[in-house]
């Protein structure tokens, strides 16, 4: 059986497991482009995650030591069937390949078969430090010149995710394998966004993320890229009781996917759309 | 038998151009080697692991084992200042641009490359250049915070053909890569010590050190704007710049001039553009057949509502990737990537002349 990896790539708290419990809720009803014909062998991890979104909470934080390998089996409309491969790792690691400027054996094996990946960016997220603008650098540079230390700890999210791109089109062009490799930027907790009226997804990821959208507009040669918005609960079930309380009842009425089509953005409540995207199967959704 | 691809001579093309810098057949020439000899060399005396102890990885010391499983995982480029055989791997693949810069110490060199990197990656210079990479972000990154300064006891003496990780910041580049008009350029920044400055108007023998920058696109002289104002630092700074450019001429640049830039930095703490004083520098580089284009910067500007913040980076950046600069010495050269490399035809052109 064919095995298709996807890789989730994203800071701490970047929506990476409620985005996995949910493609899996939408994997099972078999409503959608693509679905799961079969269970997985082990479901533990899956079930674990599911089980606590439809109890209306949001995932615990993946552990920095974990890699899972969440494997799915995964059939299309046209009756291909293959075996999916969603590695999910700790945001964490992002930061320490970026310290360390190498990967282990384990991501290093997984880079060579993974043809895609979808980097999770969460739009008004707390943990997402911004880049040093030219006036805090006038602050930095006009004060008393430190001793020569070491860096703290707060190097930009979004430069730490064009490093890791930086890595894995290296480690592409090494083992040459011929085509582009695919890579889904995913703006998550967009509900929180496209609430306000006439926010484009392109517009808002060029104004919000500088360095990461420079960098996606720079390199189509080296990238198949798609932008997209993730809504995976559809609301803020940690703000809003109410809207919690209207999310237990039927969660799979809620959460939705926003992605460009011809220009504009289209909101579709097919939850496997960036997934489909990434292994290749439907070229005409998520381009900006 | 193993094929020669690099040379050992700081100022050797060979690696670009197949040709010796000695003329010597390649295979004959004594500082030649092929790429994987000098690295193992480098990386063992950089990591201070020898053959001998990496031979004993083989046994079944766990702690061995453990280095040995290390040194099998996929490492990647160490993002700080890039050594000139680091370096290789750009200038190989695509057209280069090699920006020198000299200045004495306190003179905004730093500055103005941080300040270039921020308005960079905020999309302050789109979308005339768009940022699409750099190979030393964690430099870029730290220098911007001012976390890696210059050791003053113990100023690097040579640019470093390979980097690692480490706490003490070396002399090397800085590499950008913009896209511009719908070309990506890779820019390459010589990050030195003002004291490197200083040193070659002391002493020619500190030239040599300098002699990559004989391929360099544009050459930026950085003054402290703020010197031009006071009398007794005015003199003393137009006679450094011209000894400088002299020491270069004769020592570094040879018969090529690149086109030069004078950045005079600190706008904002000028009031006004001293014309007399510029003149007077302008004259001193007149005395050397040279006409740089003068350029005022205000990096990070005090005065925000007069001076912007970054003043002076979008037009040196206008001027790197588009020389106009005019010097009788500067043999006429189109700059524009057209599927040679620059340094081939620079050599093709001398040797036509001849």
């Amino acid at each position: 059986m064919k095995k298709n990896t996807v890789l989730l790539i994203g800071n701490y708290s970047a929506g990476k497991t409620n985005f996995l419990a949910r493609l899996w809720l939408s994997l099972k009803t078999r409503k959608y482009l693509l679905k799961s014909p079969t269970l997985p062998q082990d479901l533990t991890h899956l079930r674990a995650i599911s089980q606590k979104l439809i109890d209306g909470r949001f995932a615990d934080h993946t552990s920095s030591d974990f890699l899972d390998k969440t494997t799915i089996p995964i059939g299309l409309e046209d009756g291909k069937v293959g075996e999916l491969v969603i590695p999910d790792f700790a945001g964490e690691r992002v930061r320490d390949i970026y310290e360390k400027r190498k990967w282990d054996h384990d991501l290093e094996q997984l880079m060579i078969e993974t043809q895609s990946c979808l980097i999770f960016v969460r739009v008004n997220s707390q943990h997402n430090i911004q880049p040093l603008d030219l006036i805090t650098a006038s602050k930095i540079w006009g004060a008393k010149r430190p001793a020569n230390i070491k860096s703290p700890a707060s190097v930009p999210t979004e430069l730490m995710l064009v490093e890791w791109l930086q890595f894995f089109s290296k480690m592409f062009r090494d083992n040459s394998q011929g085509k582009l490799p695919r890579v889904g930027i995913v703006l998550s907790a967009w509900d929180a966004v496209s609430q306000s009226p006439a926010t484009s997804l392109k517009d808002y990821f060029e104004q919000n993320y500088p360095i990461l959208s420079q960098y996606y507009s720079s390199n189509q040669d080296l990238f198949d890229f798609a932008l997209f918005g993730l809504s995976a609960i559809g609301g803020d079930i940690a703000i809003s009781p109410e809207f919690k309380k209207e999310f237990v009842k039927d969660p799979l009425k809620f959460g939705f996917i926003v992605h460009n089509v011809d220009g504009s953005d289209r909101q579709n409540v097919d939850l496997t759309l960036p997934v489909l995207w990434a292994l290749g199967t439907n070229d005409n959704i998520g381009e900006a | 038998m193993t094929m020669k691809t690099a040379c050992s001579q700081q100022n050797c093309t060979m690696s670009i151009t197949k040709k010796c810098l000695f003329g010597s057949e390649i295979s004959a020439c004594e500082f030649a080697f092929a790429e994987g000899e000098l690295n193992e060399d480098i990386d063992e005396a950089e990591s201070g692991v020898t053959s001998v102890e990496n031979s004993e990885l083989t046994t079944s010391n766990p702690e061995k084992d453990e280095q040995l499983l290390d040194s099998m995982r996929q490492t990647f480029h160490s993002g700080w200042e890039m050594g000139l055989q680091d370096a290789n791997s750009i200038t190989q693949a695509s057209y280069t641009h090699l920006i020198g810069i000299i200045g004495d110490t306190d003179s905004g060199k730093t500055c103005f490359l941080t300040a270039l990197y921020l308005m960079c990656i905020n999309r302050l210079l789109a979308p005339k250049y768009m940022f699409a990479g750099s190979l030393t972000l964690p430099a870029w990154e730290d220098r911007a915070r001012l976390w890696r300064t210059w050791n003053k006891k113990s100023v690097p003496k040579r640019i470093s053909n390979h980097t690692i990780i480490s706490d003490d910041r070396s002399v090397g580049l800085l590499h950008l890569c913009i896209k511009s008009s719908s070309t990506k350029r890779n820019l390459l920044f010589t990050d030195l010590p003002g004291e490197w400055t200083n040193d070659i108007i002391d002493n020619s023998e500190n030239c040599s050190r300098l002699g990559f920058l004989r391929r360099a696109d544009v050459l930026l002289f950085v003054i402290n704007g703020t010197h031009l104002l006071k009398p007794t630092l005015r003199n003393t700074l137009i006679q450094n710049v011209g000894t400088a450019l002299q020491r270069l001429q004769e020592n570094v640049l040879l018969e090529r001039i690149p086109p030069i830039v004078l950045l005079v930095t600190r706008l904002d703490k000028m009031p006004s553009r001293a014309p007399a004083a510029i003149g007077q520098i302008l004259n001193e580089f007149s005395i050397h057949n040279v006409t740089p284009h003068v350029v005022f910067s205000a990096s990070y500007s005090t005065k925000p509502d007069k001076i912007a913040m970054g003043t002076g980076i979008m037009e040196v950046l206008d001027l790197i990737l588009k020389p106009i600069c005019v010097n009788p010495k500067t043999r006429e050269i189109n700059v524009e990537p057209t599927g040679s490399r620059f340094f081939s035809r620079y050599r093709y052109s001398r040797e036509q002349a001849k």
